[in-house]
């Protein structure tokens, strides 16, 4: 299906509402992943779909009421028993006071078509597998990881007129080779499955078996946990965040910048959210100070600030998110985490973490485990892999720790979800609770 | 009828695999039904009833394995769907090292259904908003709460699954369940209290009747008042203390310590780029002390209400009772046909499960329970000199290996001198998987252990979905740290 009959399909359902405002988007796509581990293909799937949701309001004199069905057959026939059921629950549901409105009609995002491209071929993937499998069995080692590839078209569309859509397309190429008590991981993030760097990923893995401060794959994760339960503009307004009433106040050293940049090509976010409102650059902490927050367009209004495009598709309760948050450093930088690896006199070297999750909402505190790559840095110089360890760390005080960041930056996704740009950093005094066996 | 047009379906779908070359297929034609309500500080912020339908064909050509799912339920897309899934199959087996090999399994044709009472489909809508919104009320009635939030779900699943050794099975799996949570602010704090659990609350398989049996309403009251209690509770002490886990917390315990480390898949290295591996290696087999001589904890898919309660999992197998350790001996592990034969069983434990028909088969924890001891309750608090009780899981974190796990619970009180003190707030321990559980001394009663769903369990890639219960009563575990800063 292209975007244009994707457009042509949207509108015919938007036509069968029977509600006077309605919102839906409609999603096609295919992913294909291939799993391995022990050096051998584990599972290789291929799934089509397809995914209508719809939302209708009826508007009273005490508020209105709001509710969402989703189906997942494009067809007539099925949209109109999906509106049936919608005007069911429409029927029974109590008013509310506080109905989200739909984005107004007139914004038109003139964002350029993009090319599609077309999920990898099981062959294709097969092939790169083979290359880490054959890499690691010659050198002893155990490879696992993914290929994987994903195309989605998109459309958003409500009964203001306004209709959005967008064709996104992300591919993966994660290589761990184990072997020595130590492990190496590299990996490569494209849009398009063709241009992932499979040698240089196997070559990267392999050579941190013997090398490697916290790497971006482990920041990245610390950043987008930390935007999560730090951030939400609907946290602050419920008083559960650690910032709350701290809008315009100094929270972090001045060298920090956090921004979420969904727009950045290479973090090929979408251009829009759940509610139809556009994605830009927030800036979420300038110099130290905080500057905004993840609004959707509730919080928006509550706060009296424009949306960021943080938005959930109504009716929901969730906390807007900046899943494409990134460190912004005014500090000393290095040129790579080599040369950052250079600057500790004795050290550890985490490539990634594992389980990361809350200790405390108000500090705020997170825990986890290192996984994938953990080293002893002795004079300069990475020594041995040593067992992994747990962290227990307040964020406050992490990015008052952060010393110095690397120039080079990487595309990572998260456990949790979201993809940002994240470089590596040299954080003194970085808090690990315990220990474990392996 | 529609049972005997979606087996027509099915039929030609495997036939169409087998022709193109696979020796094995197995395909799952899912329809699914969802309805999910959500409200927050009195308002409704979610009602939805969404429907699912869709099918996910596997295969086995060259010795190894390919999956393709599609929304699409027409006999061209099936055989379209069939071929792929064998040129899958085919990429797959150019990087092997040996073809599948599937345990043998007994042949099928029957339907299952989970019992239940009430449909909660057919309950009205409006009925279930109303109990939500009035346990709201009541959780807003001191100002210190800043969010009410109460949900419900309920989800049936038809399938019908067809393999080329003949079986077919119609099965039709019922969940239902629901909780609500006070958010309180104050003091320069927040604290949440839930009820029954957190995450969502407590799920069964089972109708409507577990909704009422739940018991919203009375409860309401406490758990708010807990909620502003915590924010001026003295936080939890750091140490080493004689730490008793109540029902939902030790339930997130044996999931996250018992039940990960032995799903075979994760033994023996398939799961390593993502959900991680285990410690549980299989020379563990030989002999190995999971836990003190009073842990049993017993893996059973036939449990009436449990989360992973089936008639027969996503291979055909049907559902079974045993021990994964005996008397503190680790005993077994839960298994699929494909990985049966690396620890030599004959036979599948029945582990195999799917999220819905868009996935491939993986294994997964079933219901597993740590069985009953002998202690009344009240005696085991008489008996503990200087100890902390934590009830209500809020965080959890382990490592990929599943050894080292911290977890934080919403709410402790402090025991001193066999008697139940002082609330604390941020509550929570750490621990080395088996050291703590040959730790355990000592296990509640029948009177106190229940049954509680997780109904969120995230596993494999894409990621999947799936239910289990954890039956226990509250059990005490000797000198743990606790309160990790």
């Amino acid at each position: 299906m292209t975007r244009s009959e994707l457009l042509k399909a949207a509108q015919d359902i938007l036509a069968a509402s029977p509600f006077k405002e309605t919102e839906i988007s409609v999603t096609v796509g295919e992913s294909a992943l291939t799993r391995y581990g022990d050096n051998r293909i584990t599972q290789n799937v291929n799934q089509e779909k397809t995914a209508v949701s719809l939302r209708g309001i009826v508007r009273t004199n005490r508020g209105g009421r709001s509710a969402r069905v989703e189906t997942d057959q494009i067809d007539a026939k099925s949209v109109g028993r999906a509106y049936e059921r919608l005007s069911k629950i429409l029927d029974v549901l109590p008013d509310t006071a506080e109905v989200a409105n739909l984005h107004v009609s007139g914004d038109r995002y003139s964002k350029p078509e993009r090319p599609p491209i077309e999920v990898a071929t099981p062959e294709l993937a097969a092939s790169a597998i083979k290359k880490a499998s054959v890499a690691a069995s010659e050198n002893g080692f155990q490879s696992s990881g993914t290929f994987s590839s994903d195309r989605q078209l998109q459309v958003y569309a409500n009964s203001t007129g306004l209709a959005l859509a967008d064709e996104l397309s992300d591919s993966e190429f994660a290589c761990t080779i184990e072997g020595l008590g130590g492990a190496g991981r590299g990996f490569s993030h494209q849009a398009n499955p063709g241009k992932l760097s499979v040698d240089g990923s196997v070559a990267r893995a392999l050579e941190k078996c013997y090398d490697v401060v916290l790497e971006p794959a482990a920041l990245g994760e610390l950043l987008v946990f930390f935007g999560w339960i730090g951030l939400s503009a609907k946290g602050y307004l419920e008083n559960r965040v650690f910032c709350n009433g701290k809008l315009g106040q100094k929270i972090f050293d001045e060298r920090v910048t956090l921004v979420d940049d969904p727009l950045n090509p290479e973090v090929h976010g979408s251009y829009f959210d759940g509610q139809g409102v556009a994605k830009n650059k927030t800036i979420l902490v300038q110099n130290g100070v905080l500057k905004d927050l993840a609004n959707d367009l509730k919080t928006a209004a509550k706060l009296k600030r424009p949306p960021t495009g943080h938005g959930v598709e109504e009716p929901n309760a969730s906390d807007p998110i900046p899943w494409n948050i990134g460190l912004e450093w005014s500090g000393a930088k290095a040129a790579n985490s080599t040369e950052l690896v250079s600057k500790v006199k004795r050290g550890i070297l985490v490539t990634q973490f594992h389980y990361t999750n809350l200790v405390d909402v108000m500090i705020p505190s997170l825990t986890g485990m290192t996984r994938n790559g953990t080293f002893l840095i002795e004079d300069g110089k990475v020594t041995r892999p040593i067992r992994n360890m747990r962290f227990t760390q307040s964020m406050t005080e992490f990015f008052n720790k952060v010393d110095t960041v690397s120039r080079d930056e990487e595309r990572v996704s998260t456990f949790f979800g979201g993809a940002s740009l994240s470089p590596s950093a040299l954080v003194r005094g970085f808090h690990f609770s315990s220990g474990t066996e392996f | 009828m529609f049972a005997t047009e979606m087996k027509k379906l099915a039929l030609r779908a495997i036939d169409t695999a087998r022709q193109q070359g696979a020796s094995y297929a197995d395909i799952r034609i899912i329809y699914t039904q969802h309805e999910a309500i959500e409200t927050e500080n009195g308002e409704v912020v979610e009602v939805s009833r969404n429907e699912s339908w869709g099918f996910g064909i596997r295969v086995v050509a060259n010795g190894a394995w390919g999956f393709v799912s599609a929304n699409e339920l027409k006999p061209e897309a099936l055989d379209r769907a069939a071929a792929k899934a064998v040129r899958v199959a085919k990429a797959s087996s150019t990087v092997m090292r040996e073809p599948v090999r599937l345990a043998a399994e007994p042949v099928v044709n029957t339907r299952w259904q989970t019992p239940y009472e009430i449909d909660p489909f057919r309950v009205p809508v409006e009925d279930k908003v109303r109990l939500l919104l009035d346990v709201d009320k009541i959780l807003r009635q001191k100002p210190e709460v800043v969010r009410a939030n109460g949900t419900m779900s309920f989800t049936k699943e038809r399938q019908w699954m067809a393999t080329t050794d003949g079986t077919f099975i119609d099965q039709e799996l019922l969940r239902s369940g629901g909780g609500y949570t006070a958010t309180a602010s104050g003091n320069n704090d927040t604290q949440d209290r839930s009820y029954p659990s957190g995450h969502g609350g407590n799920f069964r398989s089972a109708g409507y009747e577990f909704i009422n049996a739940l018991d919203f309403i009375s409860h309401a009251a406490q758990t708010r008042d807990e909620a502003v209690a915590l924010l001026t509770a003295e936080v939890c002490p750091t140490g080493v203390k004689d730490l008793i886990l109540e029902g939902h917390q030790l339930a997130l315990q044996i999931h996250e310590s018992v039940g990960h480390p032995l799903e075979l898949d994760r033994v023996l290295g398939m799961e390593a780029s993502f959900a991680g591996r285990s410690f549980m290696t299989t020379e563990k087999l030989k002999g190995f002390e999971y836990g003190s001589s009073i842990v049993n904890l017993v893996a059973d898919t036939t449990l009436p209400g449990g989360l992973g309660t089936c008639g027969f999992d996503d291979d055909g197998v049907a559902a079974q009772r045993w021990h994964v350790v005996q008397d503190g001996q680790f005993k077994a592990y839960f298994t699929n046909r494909e990985f049966a034969h690396e620890v030599e069983e004959s036979r599948s434990r029945g582990c195999n499960r799917t999220w819905g028909f868009g996935h491939i088969p993986i294994v997964r924890i079933p219901n597993l329970g740590l069985l009953p001891g002998e202690w009344k309750y009240e005696d085991l608090i008489r008996d503990t000199d200087d100890g902390i009780l934590m009830a209500t899981n809020k965080s959890w974190s382990i490592d990929q290996m599943r050894l080292n796990f911290q977890f934080g619970t919403e709410i402790a009180w402090e025991i001193k001198n066999g008697k139940l003190g002082k609330m604390y707030k941020n509550p929570n321990y750490q621990g080395i998987t088996p050291e703590f559980w040959r730790s355990c001394d000592a296990i509640c009663d029948n009177d106190s252990w229940m049954l509680w769903g997780v109904h969120n369990c995230g596993k494999g890639e894409p990621m999947q979905v799936a239910e289990m219960s954890h039956a226990n009563s509250p059990a005490r575990f000797r000198k743990v740290k606790v309160g990790i800063r």
